[in-house]
């Protein structure tokens, strides 16, 4: 059975072995004319696969077939995929956007630190929503859009698994955050 | 602070089910202050989804008693649609610069991705059925239909997403010969 850890690594490599690839097929289409183009546009088919399945599928016989085969695909460009992915610099920067559902739009949630119902108390750091799970978010407080994972200053970490939002210092009342979810 | 309506639009892997959630900020006005809460999910022909089933009117009625968790499963999504999804509430005391009607389009694609899926499953089975045109082409359309409908509905195009999954949908419907 592959670990959904692993697939998203194989989604990771994927990603880059597109562009790879494209640069390998592009150069030998033009020096050796012979146009294999067309498997760059196979890893593409395949990871997107992945990409959906990865919520519901993982572990089942079917998907990891897929999944294998996705690997056995970038096999060409596997190690400088995965040295590229792992130095998070390059082509790929965090992780890739796995969406939960095909349909979900992108979306917006505002929320006043402290007000009457609200899910932030005064003077806490954490916001959780599951809406914001598996997403790529955009933070903002108070109108400044919130820069994450920052050595100091006003920051944030966001894990993509629960949809939490921790930031580094605590929150005032009537402060208003708003988070956009792609 | 204004109210402003919002929600958000989400499918599992059961194509026949559709979630939607209400992401609405209720600090600023009480759910007790709102008379009803409604949604309209228009197809591109301008027809509605009816929920229930043998509902008789075009609107879903997702009352806060009904669904005190601002979540409701719709249930019987037939095929995928480019759907404009509205939700309005019915304020009796409303506040300037509040927004009560929340409005935006969504790509259903969850029967897509399964057949996606299908074709996937396929390929990784055997290969070499890639070496027949036919096959790849198709799979390589199916995908351009969906990722055309989700671009098309992320910019609000609903008759241009649906467009694409109907299409999609004639690929899906001759899957014997093509895949």
């Amino acid at each position: 059975m592959i670990s959904n850890q692993l697939v998203t690594d194989y989604i990771k490599w994927a990603d880059v072995s597109i562009f790879l690839a494209s640069d390998d097929y592009q150069k030998q289409r033009y020096y050796e004319w012979k146009d294999e183009t067309q498997k760059v546009r196979v890893i593409y088919l395949v990871n997107e696969v992945l990409k959906w399945g990865q919520p519901y599928l993982v572990g089942t016989e079917g998907y990891d077939e897929v999944a294998t085969y996705s690997y056995a695909l970038i096999g060409q460009w596997l190690l400088e995929a995965a040295t590229i992915a792992a130095t998070g610099t390059g082509l790929v920067i965090g992780t890739p956007v796995i969406p939960t559902s095909t349909a979900g739009a992108a979306g917006t949630i505002t929320v006043t630190v402290g007000a009457l119902g609200s899910p932030i108390p005064a003077n806490t750091n954490q916001y959780t929503n599951p809406i914001m799970s598996n997403r790529t978010i955009i933070v903002i407080v108070d109108n400044v859009v919130i820069q994450p994972n920052l050595p100091s200053g006003f920051t944030y970490t966001f894990n993509n698994a629960t949809g939490t939002i921790i930031f580094s210092l605590n929150l005032s009342v009537n402060q208003v955050l708003t988070v956009i979810y792609i | 602070m204004p109210f402003i309506a919002n929600y958000t639009v989400a499918q599992g892997l059961n194509c026949s089910q559709l979630v939607i959630t209400d992401t609405s900020s209720y600090a600023s006005e009480a759910k007790v202050t709102f008379t009803y809460r409604r949604l309209y999910l228009y197809k591109a022909d301008g027809t509605t989804i009816k929920f229930p089933s043998g509902s008789v009117t075009d609107y879903i009625n997702f009352s806060f008693a009904g669904y005190p968790t601002d979540q409701i499963t719709i249930t019987g999504i037939d095929q995928d649609y480019g759907l404009r999804i509205v939700m309005e509430l019915n304020s009796s005391a409303p506040q300037v610069g509040s927004i009560y009607t929340k409005s935006s389009v969504a790509a259903l694609t969850c029967y897509t991705n399964t057949a996606l899926y299908n074709v996937a499953q396929i390929a990784a089975t055997s290969p070499i059925r890639l070496n027949d045109p036919v096959f790849y082409e198709s799979w390589s359309q199916l995908q351009t239909e969906k990722d055309a409908a989700v671009v098309a509905a992320t910019y609000g195009d609903q008759f241009s997403a649906d467009a694409a999954l109907k299409r999609a949908k004639n690929l899906i419907n001759q899957s014997s010969i093509k895949f």
